[in-house]
């Protein structure tokens, strides 16, 4: 039965494109500190970049660095404020311009279809058949997700990686060894957010489809459950987090075709990713896979 | 070198500074002592740039720097340590001396894929941080989380970040405290070396004046926002004033 | 269009918004500041609140007041279960603030889909309670809202006089002001925190209730209320009591006076709910200690500017 690939693939292919989430908000939180809770803004301006960019009839490479570019830019614009709040205000002002930006995407039809959203949004690959398509896509993004895990790990086993965590350390005594921390902390914000962007780009062309419903601040959480749970500060650990998470949400859906149990699947996962969730805080505050002491010689 | 001028800081109400004015001479080693509360610290997070002050001036060079951040501070060449240590606990101790160094090209994001430029000055760094470690002795620490050192290590590691960042003047929060008096003996030792041999600049808060009688060139007391005395270390412990300041403290 | 003209239900329809804000928001203001981090949870105390009240009368057939009452209790409960089983030992364990904002999300996710799993996902509606409509002259009253409304005013007062008149509200001061000074001049500051937790969860439950009351019962129901929620504490100042009332009215009216402006304008009144994230980030931005961090008598004194400014 070829079903149970198709499902494996699709499976890979979302632990694919949030894991690229998750090392994104790894680098802004679990390297530098900052609490963006306002992740699914990126995604969604990644998504609506990069679906206006293709359907206007341009290339998917177009699409996807448009996408980058655009989100960096709203990256390095809410920076301006957000870095030198403390951490708990810039949590909930990230999430309030999440926020602002669905209500707009929703409300102006004349952006990108309002509540309809987008529909026939281009493949990066043009593939002939399902099964070719979903490894067409496998390939596609894996590798974004490969390159940005390579460029993350430079990043990290640099002085300039050694600057970020020095910041999430401890912002004063940085700033009296002379580091510019705010302007870091913006281009840790805008860097972050071209990952996150190119994310959501990829997510346009797989689902074809993108509206403002797709894009709740639940997408932000779940992707700081899989940057907790995986590994703060480990770019392998939130890869991890990643599929974990995908298990979890998949493993419902197969358990509602195959259990007869008297609670339904789907509230039971969440329910008992929740715990998981509150569990690695209390007894595994630093995830699965601990940051590494990182040497750079 | 460094010149305050009657500089007054307030806290909602609360006067902390009161017309502070002192300099600090190029080469010396200058002592602030003081009881509690005498406002001691707050003088040094005026100068480093951490409170604004309410009023007054601050010359490093003749060149007025009230006002500015730490990290233009650091630029200037003025680099101060903290009374109760801020390292940077999930690094290790190398990486904390490393962090201090100046004009590290790898700390640009443009050049942090020119691996073979900043590797080379990294090596330098490293060889530069050793000699450091080994002065401090914290060597056999160089590997380990700067989080899993003792208070005492942690002062000796805020002086070695002071020292590696090449500054022409430090300002020391209490460097001793927490560190044995053996060691303590010998890091004044250093830092008087190091001041008369290449013409560093110290500022240092004591709470015990002993301590600095025999490794400063010069001693202000503060007293409620106020200097009320200054002078050689040996006028300045014979001062009736200090002496009664010390007195009322007990 | 009558409603363009009709100021006097827009001035009564915030002061429904403004008294709902007022019952959601002291919860989430006073255990901010008392426990140090914004509890994002509390959106799911509003949600059961309303689920509760929803099976004490239509399932249980017990009356209104009854429901009302035993949902509070038990989302009291829950609010006081979730700070001792989470978030208390999460802030022993030297818990940074980041870390008990996720365990809130988490603590959230699970109470939400426990409300899914025991009432399900669908919208329900109260079908065994009845609110009758008046109208006064040109204003459209109903029993439930002029409910809303009194419940937010007399509970203003109750609090008023338990802060200002009574041991335990100074208590509550002093515990919120400075906790270790508090414990060290013998209060039991534990107590305060958990009565605190108690009462900001039942009066959740409350504020859910009625916001329910007004439109339906949803899984999501908290979600929607929590943001503005947030955006009131923030512009009241986190902890301030009497910042969070004032607060709580100005967003009410910005929001309904709104309408007249986005209609007017042609854009879609659904905006209004941006109200309040604007309000937000515009706090956050120029004034992040809200309306009780301004010195009020200063705009009478001549302005002496940047004065004793902390960098910092």
């Amino acid at each position: 039965m070829a079903f149970p690939i198709a499902y494996l693939l699709d499976m890979l292919v979302f632990t694919g494109i949030f894991g690229i989430m998750a090392l994104s908000l790894n680098l802004e939180f679990g390297h530098t500190g900052l609490p963006n809770f306002g992740k699914v803004a990126f995604f969604m301006i990644g998504a609506y970049t990069s679906a206006l960019i293709t359907l206007a009839g341009y290339p998917f490479i177009l699409g996807i660095t448009g996408a980058m570019a655009v989100s960096a830019f709203f990256g390095a614009i809410v920076s301006l404020p957000a870095i030198r709040l403390r951490e708990d205000y810039l949590a909930i002002l990230t999430l309030a311009f999440g926020e602002i930006l669905r209500l707009i995407l929703k409300n102006e039809e004349w952006i990108a279809g309002g509540v309809l959203g987008l529909k026939g949004i281009p493949e990066a690959l043009t593939t002939t058949s399902f099964k070719s398509a979903l490894y067409g896509h496998l390939i596609v993004v894996y590798i974004f997700v490969v390159t940005f895990y390579i460029f993350l790990r430079f990043l990290e086993k640099s002085p300039y990686g050694r600057l970020l965590k020095a910041i999430r350390e401890d912002e004063l005594a940085a700033q009296s060894l002379g580091k510019n921390t705010v302007w870091y902390k913006a281009q840790a914000l805008a860097i972050g957010s071209a990952i996150a962007g190119s994310s959501g780009g990829l997510y346009a062309q797989y689902l074809s489809y993108i509206g403002p419903d797709l894009f709740m601040p639940v997408i932000t959480f779940a992707v700081w459950a899989m940057v907790i749970i995986g590994g703060v500060g480990n770019h392998k650990g939130v890869l991890v987090g990643a599929l974990i998470y995908q298990i979890f949400e998949r493993g419902s859906r197969i358990f509602k075709d195959y259990l007869q149990i008297p609670i339904d699947p789907n509230n039971m996962m969440f329910m008992i990713f929740g715990l998981l969730l509150i569990i690695v805080l209390m007894f595994r505050p630093e995830g699965l896979i601990k940051e590494e002491k990182i040497k750079l010689l | 070198m460094l010149e305050i001028v009657d500089i007054h800081k307030e806290f909602d109400g609360l006067k902390v500074l009161n017309g502070v004015s002192l300099e600090v001479k190029k080469g010396h080693v200058v002592g602030l002592i003081g009881p509690n509360g005498s406002g001691k610290t707050t003088l040094f997070n005026v100068i480093a740039g951490v409170y604004k002050p309410t009023g007054g001036k601050i010359l490093l060079d003749g060149e007025p720097v009230h006002g500015l951040k730490p990290d233009q501070l650091y630029r200037k060449g003025l680099v101060r340590t903290f009374q109760i240590p801020r390292p940077f606990r999930n690094l290790t101790v190398l990486d904390n001396l490393l962090l201090a160094s100046r004009n590290q090209r790898g700390e640009k994001f443009a050049r942090v894929f020119n691996f073979t430029k900043w590797k080379m000055q990294e090596r330098e760094l490293v060889e530069k941080a050793e000699k450091t470690l080994e002065l401090i002795n914290l060597i056999h620490l160089q590997d380990e989380y700067a989080g899993n050192l003792s208070g005492g290590q942690l002062k000796l590691l805020e002086l070695g970040r002071a020292l590696m960042s090449d500054p022409k003047i430090l300002l020391l929060d209490e460097p001793a405290g927490g560190v044995n008096p053996t060691l303590a003996m010998k890091l004044f030792a250093k830092i008087d070396e190091l001041a008369h041999l290449k013409n560093l600049t110290f500022f240092i808060i004591e709470h015990r004046m002993e301590t600095l009688l025999n490794y400063s060139d010069y001693m202000f007391v503060l007293y409620k926002g106020r200097v009320i005395v200054e002078g050689k270390p040996q006028e300045v412990m014979e001062d009736e004033k200090v002496i009664e300041v010390y007195l009322g403290e007990l | 269009m009558p409603f363009e003209t009709n100021l006097l239900q827009i001035l009564f329809n915030s002061l429904i918004s403004g008294s709902l804000y007022v019952l959601v928001g002291l919860g989430l203001t006073m255990t901010y500041s008392l426990t140090k981090f914004p509890n994002f949870a509390h959106a799911e105390f509003i949600t059961l609140g309303a689920y509760i009240v929803y099976a004490m009368t239509d399932i249980l057939n017990l009356g209104l007041i009854s429901g009302i009452i035993v949902s509070m209790l038990i989302t009291g409960f829950v609010g006081v279960a979730c700070f001792l089983m989470v978030f208390r030992p999460l802030a022993n364990r030297k818990g940074t603030m980041v870390h008990l904002m996720i365990s809130s999300i988490g603590v959230g996710i699970f109470l939400r889909y426990a409300i899914q799993q025991i009432w399900g996902g669908q919208e329900l509606h109260f079908s065994k309670v009845h609110f009758a409509g008046y109208n006064l002259g040109p204003l459209r009253v109903t029993s439930l809202w002029i409910g809303i409304i009194l419940t937010a005013v007399i509970l203003v007062i109750i609090l008023h006089l338990i802060l200002t008149q009574t041991k335990l509200g100074k208590a509550m001061r002093a515990t919120s002001n400075n906790p270790s000074l508090a414990q060290a001049s013998g209060i039991d500051i534990d107590k305060i925190i958990m009565i605190v937790w108690f009462l900001g969860a039942a009066l959740a439950g409350l504020g859910g209730f009625f916001k329910a009351a007004d439109t339906r019962i949803v899984p999501v129901l908290g979600w929607g209320i929590l943001l503005p929620a947030f955006a009131v504490i923030i512009l009241g100042g986190i902890g301030s009591f009497y910042g969070m009332i004032a607060a709580a009215y100005i967003l009410g009216l910005a929001e309904n006076f709104s309408i007249i402006g986005l209609i007017s304008l042609g854009i879609s009144t659904d905006y209004r709910t941006a109200i309040g994230f604007v309000v937000i980030i515009i706090t956050l931005i120029f004034a992040p200690t809200g309306l009780s961090g301004i010195n009020f008598s200063k705009w009478f004194k001549r302005r002496r500017p940047h004065e004793g400014e902390v960098m910092e």
